[in-house]
């Protein structure tokens, strides 16, 4: 029998050699670091594992934050009690599209470039933003709509920022075969539980198991985005992602006239 | 540790949502998901097995709760850290979570099984065959054994903490909120336990 001392050191090297199966990529997983490649990698691996420590989807991850914050009595509550209600709204419905999108196989060549039409005005990468006026009661469309030949499928990740103020837009989209993304909708359901005035509107345009997997990348490009909004996306995200930029200003309507 | 998460996990950001910055809140959360999710999902592998069902469900919880209590009393824990004493802001933040995951599922999972102040073995030693050279056929066994008789979450902690993380004694009583003699009593009994479960594998191993 050997000395309890070394067989705790026998014991205790062959369990560190048993989970030392957790390579950095387990880590760098749930991190949100590794690009779908990798992601499928693990996951057939090790399918346990890899729901172990694979991060939130992007919808997962802003219900958890706006939850955590509510809980720890950040910022408003009142406010921020009602913005999760909404939010929890918005967050089904585009669990719902995202799992639609999702349970379609992976697939799909190079992206291709997007346009954002709206009410039949286009916009393309890089053309100067001048936000549309929408006032709550009207209804609006936004269409992204691949400007060349889109062959797979595609979702998005919607935010609305203002100054540092990120916040995720999950509002209700419709995916045509072709790849044109459709949001529409009344206006106060479109940005329900969100301030008036003006607002930039971020989409990002990518393969489903991109969004999945590099949903955490996004979110913090965006936030770099934020402070400066014609910041590049990081190399990483470059060529499997698009983002398009427009810009919303929200108002009330009117009284009528007495 | 992923390089962004370091970088963007500041004592500023700490101070903003400690004074109420919801936007600055958002990024913290966002920054400290990925650690406290790494460490919850390491300990609830060792404390269930990766097979466990619900084990996701679990893992989440648990990420909720360790970030709840992070940010909670205007982030009281979080501005604990003192640089001084020389773990990085992630490093210090991975070592709560450490802390708040034993603490939230000793709550749900008392630890009747193994009473803390009991130091007796948990099973007594018998006596067995002369030396012999562990295979990892053996290890494996033995390791089993013993796993399958820490059955709560507070005992199985313990032996990954000493017995396979080969922490020291002042970590494993900070982490774990006991007293030195409380921890010299966890090493005792886990390594009378393990003496005595190689005991049975050898003995079984040499009348087979």
């Amino acid at each position: 029998m050997p000395e309890p001392k070394d067989l705790e050191s026998a014991i205790g090297g062959y369990a560190r050699d048993r989970e030392g199966a957790l390579d950095p990529r387990w880590e760098a997983l749930a991190s949100g670091q590794l690009g779908p490649s990798d992601m499928r990698a693990l996951q057939e691996l090790d399918p346990a594992l890899y729901e172990v420590f694979r991060p939130p989807s992007h919808v997962e991850g802003a219900a958890l934050t706006e939850r955590v914050l509510d809980a720890a009595n950040v910022g408003s509550s009142k406010r921020a009690r009602w913005r999760a209600g909404l939010a929890v709204v918005a967050v089904a419905t585009a669990c719902v599209a995202l799992a639609l999108l999702l349970a379609r196989p992976p697939s799909g060549g190079p992206l291709p470039d997007y346009e954002i039409v709206m009410n039949d005005e286009v916009w393309r990468t890089g053309d100067p933003v001048v936000p549309a006026q929408r006032t709550r009661g009207a209804p609006w469309r936004i269409d992204l709509r691949p400007s060349t030949r889109n062959e797979g499928p595609v979702g998005f990740l919607g935010f609305l920022v203002r100054e540092n103020d990120v916040r995720p837009w999950a509002p209700p989209a419709e995916v045509g075969p072709k790849g044109t993304i459709r949001i529409s909708g009344p206006v106060e359901t479109l940005f329900a539980g969100v301030p008036e005035g003006q607002w930039d509107i971020f989409l990002v345009v990518a393969r489903p198991e991109v969004l999945e997997a590099r949903a955490t990348s996004i979110t913090k490009a965006i936030h770099v985005m934020a402070a400066a909004p014609s910041a590049p996306l990081p190399p990483a995200l470059q060529g499997e992602c698009l983002v398009l930029h427009t810009k919303v200003r929200l108002e009330v309507p009117r009284a009528p006239s007495p | 540790m992923p390089e962004n998460t370091e970088s963007s996990l500041t004592p500023e950001l700490v101070r903003k949502t400690a004074d109420g910055d919801r936007v600055a809140g958002r990024q913290l959360v966002l920054a400290l998901r990925p650690i406290v999710h790494v460490t919850v999902a390491r300990m609830a592998l060792r404390i269930r097995g990766k097979r466990a069902n619900q084990m996701r469900r679990e893992v989440d919880d648990l990420v909720q709760d360790v970030l709840i209590t992070l940010l909670s009393h205007r982030c009281r824990k979080l501005l604990a850290w003192d640089p001084t004493r020389g773990r990085s802001l992630p490093s210090f933040v991975g070592f709560i979570a450490q802390r708040e995951v034993l603490s939230i599922l000793r709550r749900r999972e008392p630890d009747e099984l193994l009473p803390t102040d009991d130091p007796a073995p948990i099973v007594e030693p018998t006596s067995g065959p002369e030396q012999a050279a562990i295979s990892k056929d053996l290890l494996e066994k033995i390791y089993q054994a013993a796993d399958a008789r820490l059955t709560t979450p507070l005992s199985k902690t313990m032996f990954g903490w000493l017995v396979i993380d080969e922490r020291s004694v002042e970590e494993v009583r900070e982490l774990a909120g006991m007293t030195d003699d409380a921890v010299y009593g966890w090493r005792k009994r886990i390594s009378d336990l393990l003496k005595a479960v190689a005991n049975e594998v050898l003995l079984k191993s040499s009348r087979s």
